[in-house]
């Protein structure tokens, strides 16, 4: 269109209300286009309600090419390749404060092979990722995968020295995962795990507090005979699904969601109609827009939960996607801000 | 219902090259301003819009119309899906037209307050500046020359957006 090139004139307030509608990556680049553009595109609440309005949820896959890849949940042809993470390129990065007995050999080593990157959790539009040997020594970081932007911080440096869960002389509670349940799931600003208390070993979900880093217990649901299975981490996991904490119950095909945070009287149990036709054991779950996302190798199922049925199934296998790592959200948000807030020492043991 | 019989109300709308158009109130009704105006029974039967041209006011008033004639969401949970499919193919259809008429529908449904024309508007000109470059945007949008960052300011914040300009 010949007219595309011809000048207009809008209002601010009507200027913001456009910038909403952007794409991520162009309400970045427009922050160079003047003052006033710079710092509306950079106030908090704007990248929030940026955020929300655009509402782009995306999952990340691990590539043969040995590379992260990002898949909008809703578009899977528009594959986009993530840029190297921090905890993946080790070049010009000072370990030696974070290790144990300044081992410089350590360094070496963690310098020399690059690690995998672990992803931990994710909220508003951060991703919490480590990896083996990062974690070993308590290292993580928040990224914001859009941007590359990051922060390290030190975490649970005593609990992660054996790479098992103990029990933590603060914790009034048994941790007793390995692996993957290591981390925790972020809701709400708690972290959470499934852990137990007690001499009778009753399964809880403890929530660990990063503003003021203290235990506490959210209160389970109405589980019945169910209650045991929570042991078992082949059978269920804690997950965040759209902002709310919930248990998936991974053979069964049974996902308990708490619509209000803390209020035991707010689970809801969903039963997944037609799970068992997954022909893949054990899908990862996602959720988006009022739809589940079911997920295992590179093949996504879709779950929509006021109909109660599995629509389409998308497949993302054109690019050699292996396996995914996590969902984020799209955003412009800096993991630098209220960086101190998740700052830990390191304990003095 | 909305489709015009000649017992439903009319309001007759002016333009500012004083062209009337009358049509009927449900469609006026999209407006929020106008429907404001007749609570407040401070509408005669003839509205000026003095800063309205023709050319845009007919415009304003086909995407009125459409509106008003489709169901809305909140009358019926199980809204039929052709009919959403139908109102979202209007829409596109009705954006393509140049930026100077996007700019006048746009300010016009501003000040009629007209929420769902804003929205469409506003994605409008979202899509057709998103990819584009800094100096791009500052001359479609004609950003005020004393509003420009300095040369250094500008390095700055490339730098640090350096992710979106790959």
């Amino acid at each position: 269109m010949a007219c595309e090139e011809s000048s207009i004139t809008i209002p601010q307030d009507i200027i913001q209300e456009i910038l909403y509608c952007l794409p991520t990556k162009s309400a970045g680049r427009f922050r160079c286009v003047s003052k006033e553009w710079l710092s509306l595109l950079s106030e908090p609440q704007f990248i929030k309600t940026h955020q929300k309005a655009r509402n782009r949820n995306c999952l990340v896959f691990w590539s043969y090419d040995s590379s992260h890849y990002s898949v909008p949940f809703n578009n899977c042809k528009a594959v986009s390749r993530l840029a190297k993470l921090p905890v993946e390129s080790s070049v010009n990065r000072d370990y030696e404060e974070f290790l144990p007995f300044n081992n410089s050999k350590a360094v070496e080593s963690s310098v020399v092979n690059r690690d995998y990157a672990e992803f931990l959790g994710s909220c508003n539009g951060l991703v919490l990722a480590s990896s083996h040997d990062l974690r070993q020594v308590g290292e993580f970081v928040v990224v914001n995968l859009i941007t590359g932007d990051y922060v390290e911080f030190l975490m649970f440096r005593h609990h992660l020295r054996s790479d098992t869960w103990r029990e933590v002389s603060d914790s009034p509670f048994v941790h007793y995962y390995y692996g993957a349940a290591l981390s925790g799931v972020f809701v709400n600003g708690f972290l959470h795990w499934i852990a137990s208390k007690g001499s009778d070993r009753i399964p809880v979900i403890v929530a660990f507090s990063l503003a003021d880093e203290k235990f506490c217990e959210v209160p389970l649901p109405y589980l019945y005979n169910d209650v045991d299975i929570l042991c078992y981490t082949d059978h269920c996991k804690l997950v965040a699904l759209g902002e709310k904490l919930a248990i998936y119950f991974v053979v069964k095909g049974e996902v308990w969601l708490m619509n209000e945070y803390g209020n035991k009287e707010s689970w809801t149990k969903i039963v997944v109609h037609g799970f068992k036709e997954i022909p893949m054991s054990k899908p990862e779950i996602f959720y988006d827009n009022r739809k589940l996302l079911f997920v295992a190798r590179n093949i996504m199922w879709v779950y929509d939960l006021e109909e109660g049925t599995f629509g389409e199934t998308a497949d993302i296998f054109d690019m050699h996607l292996w396996r995914v790592k996590c969902a984020y959200v799209e955003s412009l948000v800096s993991p630098k801000v209220g960086e101190s807030n998740y700052r830990s020492s390191i304990p003095s043991e | 219902m909305s489709t015009s019989s000649s017992s439903s109300k009319k309001i007759v709308l002016k333009s500012a090259d004083n062209e009337t158009f009358e049509i009927d109130e449900i469609v006026a009704l999209e407006s929020q301003a106008i429907k404001n105006m007749i609570e407040d029974e401070c509408a005669d039967n003839v509205i000026p819009l003095g800063n309205i041209d023709s050319k845009t006011l007919s415009k304003i008033i086909e995407y009125c119309k459409k509106h008003a004639e489709s169901p809305k969401k909140d009358d019926n949970a199980d809204i039929d899906e052709k009919a959403v499919e139908d109102l979202k193919s209007f829409d596109a259809e009705f954006a393509k037209v140049d930026m100077p008429l996007i700019q006048d529908i746009l300010m016009a449904a501003n000040f009629l307050n007209i929420d769902n024309l804003i929205g469409l508007m506003c994605r409008t000109i979202a899509d057709r500046i998103k990819g584009k470059t800094p100096e791009e945007i500052r001359k479609i949008l004609n950003i005020n020359k004393n509003d420009l960052l300095s040369p250094e300011q500008e390095a700055k914040a490339r730098e640090e957006n350096s992710w979106a300009f790959d």
